[in-house]
């Protein structure tokens, strides 16, 4: 499960986040959606603990720095950064080790070849297009099984295949019972997905819905967030 | 033209007041205006050596090899990858506009000699201490600066033409490649030669760089003989030369202007290279040259797990990239070994001593473990602070033991010290990159990370001269007061690594719970 709580992050005098709340529970599928500049990434890198804040975020009832909640947590960031020098395989080697994980090589093959990379799996992080550096930071975090797992605007960049491909992997880890963030602005790549829905603006979290909440007021996702982020 | 002025108009004068929102910027480009007043006053007011005094030959020397130096650099980047007067908005917003790719050139060249600024500051800097050195005269002054302008003005230039032949089969470039290669084998060759028959390196150097035919070499041999002028006097010889520069200048513009107009293609992966240069330059951050870094195959097997796979992922790229920790990085330091004997009269090895200790806090902040901080994983692995920040610089603290141990190891051999100098240097060496190393992680967990690079920067090395500062103090003032004491040096060296090793345990005591307090940027 992830809680967080009172959660502000302010850069000078400007509020990024102020006092947002929200749970994603296990087993669920939640999206952060909003406009541009609305704090989703914020939130994100603050979930994260690649940002300080105010408030209190947990993951699996452990503060988010804490060595058993990075332990349960995978974190894809919108913008793939992997080592120059190390190939793609190695990337998966090294969460291994990093991660006290059981060298299982053939979990790493099964992953790589779903997202077409196996082929790849000699080329170093530099010799990758942006797609395929995001194709290994899915699978990076998909190698943790983690019971948490947070991506930030995870289809931009991937083809086709590999989105489908995601979508079936947020299906797969939903049924295993991992709570997914999924922050994006795209709409249309979540529609089918989601169970539940945070929609931000300026720095809060203005609108909170279920899927069947939203089905009983025969609303679309996207008629909701044009109504909240323009009205 | 009028919308390439008006973006360059606009660059100007956003850049002027952006400069009053930032004062401590302002404040810098203040400190550095007057800095260059001063050398430029002091570049005309010290007393110039005579002709008698200064020595011609060293300054000839000096010159050909920066001319060389450059030139290498500018032809293997223009047929390697090309050159670029462009930036990124530039080919997405000028490229695509219809403008004429010709008045686009333009446009180019004339950023181009904005960026020759940086060039003027190095050079102002140095120019008292050329008339220290050498007999250059005052209209000198104007000629150095006359010629420097116009030598970084050509060579991108021609980096792009040969860019343009070279990007239009691999055939070409393959020739390019060992048509330099070969003239480097040359040069080896000749200073090898020489080098046996002085039996001294300066000399050797002399005799190959001074060589009569170096002057009928195109373009360097004509920069060579217009910079000499500075010290020589102006004659019909210099007039020659000089316009021979602005034939080559007309001919290559020519060529880009009338015959090569599609130059777009060329520039475009140099301009994104130029890029995440200046990006990286601008955040402070480290490795920019991965771009020109031959990676090669290599295997690691982690001996461990969590933090401790930081550092055996630093070490699997070491291997990489060269033999364990032995790289380029250490070439250049056993190159400042050698040439520190000829300019620190090659008998007290304190001297480059404190020369390295400078150079090494570049070299740390350039290190693997600045490197880290811009990814994710070093925040997300389940390890703790501590172990995280032990392993993750731990790489780059044995590598400097290495880089320590290489340099002294030559050093003392030139300097002709016993082996006990040789590994106390090595361990102090070490010990101040360790110093700055920890000093960077305090610093950040301190004052965080959100500041730019270039006053980071500035405030680190204030900083941690601040901290040293005693060390080396105490040390010098040993070196003074016991001076007749047998070993006084070793032991000298031994206070400074041991003042070194208190300071990285008290910063690593304070950096205490880094990551709680750390932003990635």
């Amino acid at each position: 499960m992830l809680m967080v709580k009172s959660l502000t992050k302010r850069y000078d005098a400007t509020y990024a986040v102020k006092d947002m709340s929200f749970t994603v529970h296990g087993g669920e599928i939640a999206v952060l959606l909003g406009p541009n500049g609305a704090g989703k990434s914020t939130t994100i890198k603050s979930i994260a603990g690649l940002l300080k804040y105010q408030g209190s975020i947990e993951i699996g009832s452990h503060p988010n720095k804490s060595i058993e909640a990075k332990r349960i947590f995978a974190y894809v960031p919108e913008t793939p950064a992997l080592y120059e020098m190390l190939t793609v395989y190695e990337h998966l080697e090294f969460i291994v080790h990093a991660y006290h994980l059981e060298n299982d090589k053939q979990k790493i093959e099964g992953l790589l070849r779903r997202f077409e990379l196996w082929d790849k799996r000699d080329k170093l992080g530099m010799e990758l297009s942006k797609g395929m550096q995001q194709k290994v930071s899915i699978c990076c975090a998909l190698l943790i099984a983690p019971k948490v797992i947070m991506f930030d605007e995870p289809m931009i960049g991937l083809d086709p295949k590999a989105i489908k491909e995601l979508k079936s992997v947020f299906v797969e880890l939903k049924e295993k019972g991992c709570s997914v963030l999924v922050s994006t602005h795209i709409i249309d790549s979540i529609d089918e997905l989601w169970d539940k829905v945070f929609i931000m603006k300026n720095g809060a979290v203005v609108m909170e819905r279920t899927r069947p909440e939203l089905e009983q007021r025969k609303e679309s996702l996207e008629q909701l967030f044009f109504k909240v982020t323009e009205g | 033209m009028k919308p390439l002025y008006y973006i360059l108009k606009k660059t100007i004068k956003n850049t002027i007041k952006n400069l009053w929102k930032k004062p401590w910027v302002l404040f810098g480009y203040i400190l550095l205006g007057l800095f260059l007043l001063f050398a430029v006053a002091m570049s005309f007011l010290v007393p110039s050596r005579t002709i008698g005094e200064g020595n011609a030959a060293h300054y000839g020397l000096l010159i050909t090899v920066f001319l060389i130096g450059v030139a290498y650099a500018g032809i293997k980047q223009g047929f390697e990858s090309g050159n670029s007067f462009f930036r990124s908005a530039d080919v997405n917003m000028v490229f695509t506009a219809p403008i004429s790719p010709k008045k686009v050139l333009i446009y180019g060249f004339i950023k181009q000699m904005a960026s020759i600024i940086t060039f003027f500051v190095i050079i102002t800097g140095q120019i008292p201490n050329l008339r220290f050195r050498f007999a250059i005269t005052d209209y000198g002054i104007l000629i150095i600066y006359l010629g420097v302008a116009l030598f970084f003005l050509l060579m991108p230039l021609i980096g792009m033409l040969i860019y343009s032949v070279a990007a239009q089969s691999s055939k070409n470039r393959n020739a390019f490649d060992k048509g330099l290669k070969a003239v480097l084998a040359l040069l080896i060759i000749s200073f090898i030669a020489a080098l046996f028959q002085t039996k001294d390196f300066l000399e050797a150097a002399v005799m190959t760089f001074n060589h009569r035919m170096m002057i009928y070499i195109p373009v360097i041999g004509w920069f060579k003989v217009l910079l000499l002028s500075a010290m020589e006097g102006v004659s019909a010889v210099t007039y020659l030369n000089l316009s021979l520069i602005v034939l080559t200048f007309i001919g290559v513009i020519y060529t880009m202007y009338k015959l090569k107009t599609d130059y777009y293609e060329d520039v475009l992966a140099a301009t994104a290279r130029k890029e995440q240069l200046l990006k990286s330059k601008r955040e402070g951050k480290g490795d920019v040259t991965t771009f020109h870094t031959k990676v090669g195959k290599a295997t690691q097997r982690y001996g461990g797990s969590g933090a401790k796979t930081i550092f055996y992922r630093q070490l699997l790229e070491y291997k990489k990239t060269g033999f364990f920790f032995i790289d380029r990085t250490t070439l250049s330091i056993v190159a400042i070994g050698i040439a520190s004997r000829y300019l620190f009269g090659g008998e007290n090895i304190s001297a480059l001593l404190y020369f390295s200790i400078y150079i090494v806090f570049f070299m740390t902040l350039r290190g693997k473990w600045a490197q880290e901080l811009e990814k994710p994983f070093i925040y997300l692995i389940p390890s703790s602070d501590s172990s995280k920040v032990f392993y993750a610089t731990f790489a780059t603290i044995v590598k400097s033991g290495v880089d320590g141990l290489v340099l002294f190891a030559v050093a003392g051999f030139l300097y002709k010290v016993d082996i006990g100098i040789m590994l106390l240097g090595a361990l102090v060496y070490t010990t101040y990159a360790a110093v700055y190393t920890y000093g960077d992680v305090l610093f950040r967990r301190v004052f965080g990370t959100g500041h730019s690079g270039r006053l980071s920067l500035l405030l680190k090395m204030v900083l941690i001269l601040f901290v040293v500062m005693p060390g080396l103090v105490i040390s010098m003032v040993c070196l003074s007061v016991f001076a007749h004491v047998p070993f006084i040096l070793h032991y000298s060296y031994m206070i400074l690594a041991g003042y070194n090793l208190l300071v990285c345990m008290i910063t690593l005591f304070l950096s205490k719970g880094m990551f709680e307090k750390m932003e990635m940027q």
